[in-house]
């Protein structure tokens, strides 16, 4: 495992430095004013889009980090982006801002491996997540902080497992307060777990809690409503929906969703199936949203521990990934060869694939569109093995 | 299936048919329209042999223009004699849009001074096409112009040189290992992690 884990580290390190997304850099300009002008300033830009808990974790890194970032680090927040590619500090920049993932990335390794017991099964884990091309796409390439709701949901699930409701609830609140997707595992928690009404309740309440909280003090903030509680993102799952009269519509997620704990609570089933939950969770969610990239990473550490415990499953995983990524490469090419431009400013400017097709057929996001439903036909096929292989026979996770 | 199996085949052409990208004035802070009366240029110097694009940051509000756009290049304002000129459509111009400009590579042009320029004869002011501007003036090697006459800052304008894809990668390892070269103690303490790292590795191969 150590061997694991030093070549992680090694792969890490080389990628860290020389790649990059502009997103990174909208996020750390939004947040380098908040422990001196408050947390509205935030949201002087239209382009801060989550919660205000990111911002204030990387203006805190960057208060601590502030030594050697240097004063220049303000102004290349501020350079148009390609030209702050070719600063000659930019590589240091973009190393230090994605450290801290190094923790949360790591930190979902030590509770995947808590998830197993034998050798062989410990080090298939770490060989399964160190190396997961997500992982170290949208965590080091890309650069998004998508791995900290991950890990924190991970967490959730994992002291649930072992009773701990009441924290896992907060666990999962605090998550939720980064980016809201983990508030899809609060419900179905609740229900799979054994435990009185009363901590079912203070788990549930402290589910939301900090999700209002981080909210109260910016909630009057036109740019907040506008780009945070109202945007698109926040309400894609609403778009696959039937017409149903008036102006109204059902939505197909929810509907699927609320089946789902209607389900679960029927079936009265272990809390130990609560990963495979989670999973059928987001691969809904998948298939019936425009997902962005950086959101397939919430579901790999579920889906490490299906890899690991069901060698059935790898030919499927294996489709979905690649899915995946022909889906990735048909978006813009900021996504994929762009994440070099620190490198050199001409990879944003070689045609991607979407445009190379366009040139030949028509427009790439039909095609987009193919490949999404194929992924959603496989994502569906993917539920319907995860709902199959727990009946009745379900290994109990220690 | 033809179709489709040639443009993977043409993949690694296209990725091949390399430019090496010069970025040149990237901030805006404004817009200048492109009217029938008003002319919007450039002054610039190529950075490198083959000059063969220009990208530009557009916008077409409300989709309004339709109307024919030249693209003039010159050795300078005051040359009577065009280099190459460019005809496109305002149609073809989005809202808010990178517009990519490309012309047949120009071999010497390394250090030489240039001079481009839009006109749009037809294009009546409530459909102008607007060009991305930055009134600080960034660019030390030209400047923008508007209506013939030079004004203080510079258009958005980023430039391409046709490379081969050996050049492609030397000049990118050297651009790489001189903007390194920069931040030396940056470097140094990243080599030394990862010094430290490679040694763990090999010290823990059983």
């Amino acid at each position: 495992m150590k061997r694991l884990v030093l070549l992680a580290l090694i792969l890490r390190l080389l990628l860290m430095p020389f790649t990059g997304h502009e997103d990174l850099r909208l996020i750390n300009f939004a947040s380098q004013d908040v422990f001196s002008s408050g947390l509205g300033s935030i949201y002087n830009t239209d382009k801060s889009v989550y919660p205000p808990p990111i911002y204030i974790f990387e203006a805190a890194w960057q208060k601590l980090m502030s030594p050697f970032l240097g004063e220049h680090f303000r102004p290349w927040l501020t350079l148009p982006t390609q030209s702050s590619y070719q600063d000659p500090l930019a590589f240091r920049y973009l190393f230090l801002l994605k450290v801290p993932y190094l923790l949360f990335d790591f930190g979902i390794l030590y509770l995947l491996l808590k998830l197993f017991k034998t050798d062989k099964e410990k080090r298939l884990t770490g060989l399964v997540w160190l190396f997961n091309p997500v992982v170290i796409y949208i965590t080091y390439m890309f650069g998004q902080f998508d791995v900290i709701p991950t890990f924190l949901s991970l967490w959730a699930i994992y002291l649930s497992l072992g009773g701990w409701l009441v924290l896992a609830g907060l666990i999962l609140g605090v998550a939720a307060s980064f980016k809201l997707f983990p508030l899809y595992f609060l419900i179905p928690m609740l229900i799979l777990s054994r435990t009185s009404l009363v901590k079912k309740g203070i788990a549930g309440l402290l589910g939301i809690l900090p999700v209002v909280l981080v909210s109260l003090p910016v909630l009057k903030i036109p740019n907040y409503v506008a780009n945070v509680i109202s945007s698109t993102h926040t309400q894609i799952m609403q778009n696959v929906s039937f017409y149903i009269g008036g102006d109204e519509r059902i939505y197909v997620f929810v509907i699927a969703y609320t089946f789902l704990c209607l389900w679960l609570f029927w079936r009265r089933e272990k809390i130990d199936n609560l990963w495979r939950v989670a999973s059928i969770i987001l691969l809904l969610f998948y298939s019936l949203t425009a997902f962005n990239p950086q959101w397939f990473l919430w579901v790999i550490p579920f889906f490490v521990i299906w890899w690991v415990k069901e060698r059935n499953s790898r030919p499927l995983q294996l489709i979905l990934y690649s899915l995946y990524f022909l889906i990735v490469i048909f978006f813009e090419s900021t996504v994929h060869l762009g994440l070099f431009a620190p490198i050199s400013a001409s990879f944003a400017q070689i045609p991607g694939p979407s445009e190379i097709f366009e040139r030949f057929f028509f427009q790439a996001t039909r095609l987009k569109s193919y490949l999404r439903s194929i992924f959603a036909g496989f994502a569906w096929w993917t539920i319907f093995q995860q709902i199959s292989q727990w009946e009745g026979n379900e290994k109990t996770i220690e | 299936m033809k179709r489709l199996l040639s443009s993977f085949i043409f993949l690694p052409v296209f990725l091949f048919s390399l430019s090496t990208t010069d970025l040149n004035q990237e901030a805006r802070s404004g817009w200048l329209a492109l009217t029938k009366e008003q002319t919007i240029g450039q002054s610039f110097k190529a950075s490198e042999d083959n000059l063969s694009g220009i990208k530009l940051f557009t916008r077409n509000p409300n989709l309004a223009n339709h109307e024919p756009i030249i693209f003039h290049l010159k050795d300078s304002p005051s040359a009577s004699n065009d280099i190459l000129s460019v005809v496109f459509s305002g149609a073809n111009v989005g809202w808010d849009y990178s517009l990519r400009i490309q012309f047949a590579p120009i071999a010497d042009s390394k250090g030489k001074t240039f001079y481009f320029f839009l006109e749009s004869p037809t294009t009546e002011a409530g459909q102008a096409i607007e060009f991305g501007y930055n009134k600080d003036d960034n660019y030390k090697f030209g400047e923008a112009y508007v209506a013939t006459k030079p004004m203080t800052g510079d258009l958005f304008f980023v430039t391409f040189y046709k490379i081969s894809p050996q050049n492609f990668i030397s000049s990118t390892i050297d651009s790489l290992f001189q903007r390194a070269g920069k931040d030396q103690k940056f470097f140094i303490v990243y080599f030394v992690i990862f010094l430290a790292l490679v040694i763990g590795l090999v010290k823990n191969n059983p």
